[in-house]
């Protein structure tokens, strides 16, 4: 435990000054946002727009998540700067791994959304004290499906978590792209399977969309009520099967790399 | 004095292509010594430093550090080993942050002692590590590694790089974090640099150690004379130098003479293929 602490300080003594920037630019984003929108409402007339903060947090967690991820990873595995410090760092590969995916997946957002709330605190603050505006601070637990963002979040966090052990280089791009491929020969696979399903009930001569309007609406209806209630198997398939694979993988991945590449 | 093993390597076989760059080498390296590797350019010096702190796995033979397979690189050994690479990178931080960072990881770290040896090697703490010089480095290195507490440092030419004061106070420093617990392993091609510190002398050459004992076991027998007509084949070693030849003779043997050197002494071991 001593050591899994060490390694989460150590995280955070090589971050805290990104992390300091980065939340200066939170601050000042949202504190020039309150301030341009104060003025346009007093001076132009304009009716009050609804808090800013709920509309950005998704995108704060999303791309700051996996920018910090990537960096949380490929910094230590691939820098030259850091390899050899980390490699023979006295720690095991699994507290290794454990913090830096604890730091990525679990503490960024439950961090996040804390600074999301003193910020818009401290902003609202100063907009009321300055402009007499409403104040409107942001509460995740108002935010529709603040608990569905977090899974999406913990599932495309551990993709690209997974990306940054495999890739030695642009992690991040390289994720995106090979996430797109995949995604992209699932659905030919699909339409591939879709395609001689219906030629083999259908024959030969139809077309694919020919086909679906064919299909009988009440059973297609029934066909969809059906899909929608495998719910449960769909998001333990998204958010802990798939999620939980792409993390061992990913230790693995780390384990190789401290075996071959930090030397 | 016999002390605990530190190392054991038995049979090791390691190749970075087809060509294996050693075969059922084996050696121990006992505790309380400074030991220095040499060896030729390419005869696997720092191959053999990363084997022995896990950077680096055998293909055959086995390895322990302290009872302990290296390739296994658990928290238990790596908290006794300090390797001071020959290539070694620091992080754009300051002295402070960089400790802060790393010293919870060695328990028995001296902050105290950390301090006495940056002040010995004058080193500004100050200064961002990545700004430092390549002998600045290796000096504040130097300084965490024999303040860190490990049993066993390793070293990949450790004077590389440092100016001729820093040369001395090296030596010096290293002198005195000598201890029976402690045991250094020095690779170096600077055989002056370490002459007076290193003992005994491990010599690797064409995959083999060719050599692993005290200085004292050649310099107490052997010694080179001096003769100014060339010597006869039948002679132990004989080098050319201004004005004569350099005669290496039994000490019984010898009028006079002069007492070995470790440049010498690795001439005549890898030339002879081991001890005369």
């Amino acid at each position: 435990m001593k050591r899994f602490i060490a390694l989460l300080r150590r995280e955070w003594i090589v971050a805290r000054r990104d992390m300091a920037i980065y939340a200066s630019v939170i601050l000042a984003l949202f504190f020039g946002y309150e301030t341009l929108q104060s003025i346009t409402t007093r001076y132009a007339g304009t009716s009050f727009a609804t808090e800013v903060y709920g509309a950005l947090f998704p995108s704060f967690l999303f791309v700051g998540g996996i920018i910090i991820a990537v960096d949380l990873f490929a910094s230590d595995l691939y820098k030259k700067d850091n390899q050899h410090t980390f490699l023979m760092l006295p720690a095991t590969n699994g507290e290794k791994f454990l913090s830096k995916s604890l730091l990525a997946t679990v503490v960024y957002p439950v961090a996040l959304t804390l600074y999301f709330v003193v910020t818009s605190v401290v902003v609202e603050l100063l907009m009321y004290l300055i402009f007499s505006n409403p104040i409107g601070i942001f509460n995740p637990f108002a935010l529709s499906g603040y608990w569905m963002l977090l899974a999406r979040y913990w599932s495309i966090i551990s993709l690209f978590i997974l990306g940054a052990t495999v890739f030695r280089k642009s992690a991040l791009v390289k994720t995106a792209l090979a996430f797109t491929i995949v995604v992209l020969l699932t659905t030919a696979v699909a339409y591939l399977f879709l395609r001689l399903f219906v030629t083999i009930r259908m024959g030969g001569r139809i077309s694919l969309l020919e086909a679906l309007s064919r299909v009988d609406q009440r059973r297609f209806d029934e066909l969809v009520e059906t899909i929608k209630s495998w719910k449960v198997a769909r998001d333990l398939l998204n958010y802990l099967i798939i999620p939980v694979a792409l993390q061992i993988t990913a230790y693995f991945r780390l384990c190789e790399v401290e075996a071959t590449d930090a030397v | 004095m016999q002390y605990p093993l530190v190392a054991e390597v038995t049979d090791l076989s390691f190749s970075y292509t087809q060509k294996p760059l050693f075969k059922e080498l084996s050696f121990s390296l006992e505790g309380g010594n400074i030991y220095g590797l040499l060896g030729k350019n390419g005869a696997g010096k720092s191959t053999l430093l990363k084997l022995l702190c896990g950077q680096l796995f055998a293909s055959a033979g086995s390895l322990s550090v302290f009872g302990e397979n290296p390739r296994c690189r658990r928290p238990s050994l790596l908290r006794e080993i300090f390797y001071l690479s020959e290539e070694f990178p620091l992080p754009r931080m300051t002295s402070s942050q960089y400790l802060s960072m790393l010293t919870p990881f060695y328990e028995r770290f001296d902050h105290e002692r950390f301090a006495h040896y940056a002040a010995e090697f004058s080193l500004d703490l100050t200064q961002r590590l990545s700004q430092m010089s390549l002998g600045e480095k290796k000096k504040y290195l130097l300084a965490f590694g024999l303040a860190s507490g490990c049993s066993l440092l390793i070293m990949d030419e450790p004077t590389n790089g440092l100016d001729i004061p820093s040369k001395r106070q090296f030596r010096q420093i290293v002198a005195s974090a000598m201890s029976e617990e402690r045991t250094f392993v020095i690779s170096t091609h600077q055989v002056r640099d370490m002459e007076a510190l290193i003992d005994p002398i491990i010599i690797l050459d064409q995959g083999k150690v060719i050599f692993n004992e005290r200085l004292d076991a050649l310099t107490d027998a052997y010694v080179l004379e001096h003769v100014s007509t060339e010597p006869d084949g039948d002679v132990l070693y004989s080098e050319k130098v201004l004005g004569g030849w350099m005669v290496l003779k039994k000490r019984g043997d010898a009028l006079g003479g002069q007492a070995l050197d470790l440049e010498t002494i690795f001439n005549i071991i890898v030339e002879k293929g081991g001890r005369p």
